[in-house]
């Protein structure tokens, strides 16, 4: 696969979270950002097409409607 | 774009020998033609002859509605999804992955894994299609196909499917994939490959 390289600026914050993902997920930073990039695709276009996204409380199950501004 | 990932050896029944065959990432314009013109006339003929699923299922064209040329180009545009093509001369299976599963077995719940949306030999290496099917092992290089993709994305292998009712004994007893049961909503058999799992498919020749 063809890849392009591109440097990615990040805060100390930002950069703790990448870390901090990456090695809850057991993944390396660039699979994490991939990762992210599909699930982010994923989702906008489902919401471009009308459909509705939810996160639901196991317990209560109370949901809120994920919303992309 | 499509992609050259590889040569693999396909046992040829009529010959007893392998022979070379290639894996793609992508699908193009030559497997769209194979589709049209090879696989489809013959699943069609067939799937004519068929009036409900179990029927079907006996004939192993269960597939014959599947828009494989409509869902590729769909996927082009998506980074969520892959297709893949295993060729020999024509196009011997066809592969389409969804990149965004997670896991349902406790080993690997909410995990991410690649989830196997289509998978399908071609209509001439199918026992009950053809009386003399030509190659063998084609599902089991694309299922390979789609561990290795699991294992660069940073997955470690991790798999999961559903599989149509005449598949389900291979994936269980051949494979040794995890059966997790009837998805009622699916009406299939749902599998999940852990990691363990995935590394001894690959290593299993």
């Amino acid at each position: 696969m063809d890849r392009r390289q591109m440097t990615l600026m990040l805060s100390d914050k930002e950069m703790t979270l990448l870390d901090q993902l990456a090695a809850s997920r057991g993944m390396s930073k660039t699979a994490l950002v991939r990762q992210a990039l599909r699930l982010y695709q994923s989702v906008t276009e489902r919401l471009e097409n009308g459909d509705k996204v939810f996160v639901e409380r196991p317990s209560t199950l109370e949901k809120t409607e994920l919303m992309m501004l | 774009m499509k992609e050259l990932l590889g040569q693999v050896d396909l046992y040829n029944r009529e010959s007893a020998s392998y022979d070379k065959a290639e894996v793609y990432q992508e699908l193009d314009q030559k497997n769209f033609d194979d589709f049209d013109q090879l696989w489809q006339p013959m699943l069609a003929k067939r799937g004519a002859e068929v009036h409900s699923l179990a029927e079907a299922a006996n004939a192993n064209v269960q597939d014959a509605r599947w828009d494989w040329v409509g869902k590729a180009k769909v996927a082009a545009m998506m980074m969520g999804q892959e297709t893949f093509a295993v060729e020999c001369g024509e196009t011997q299976g066809l592969m389409l992955v969804n990149l965004n599963g997670f896991g349902q077995i406790e080993v690997q719940k909410g995990r991410e894994l690649i989830y196997i949306e289509l998978l399908a030999t071609a209509p001439w290496n199918r026992h009950k299609l053809v009386a003399s099917p030509r190659y063998k092992g084609v599902g089991r290089i694309l299922i390979a196909t789609a561990i290795s993709l699991s294992i660069d994305s940073g997955f470690h292998g991790r798999l999961g499917l559903h599989s149509l009712p005449q598949s389900e004994s291979w994936y269980r007893d051949e494979a040794k994939f995890t059966d997790l049961g009837l998805d009622a909503p699916k009406r299939m058999h749902y599998f999940e490959v852990t990691v363990d799992q995935a590394k001894a498919f690959l290593e299993d020749k």
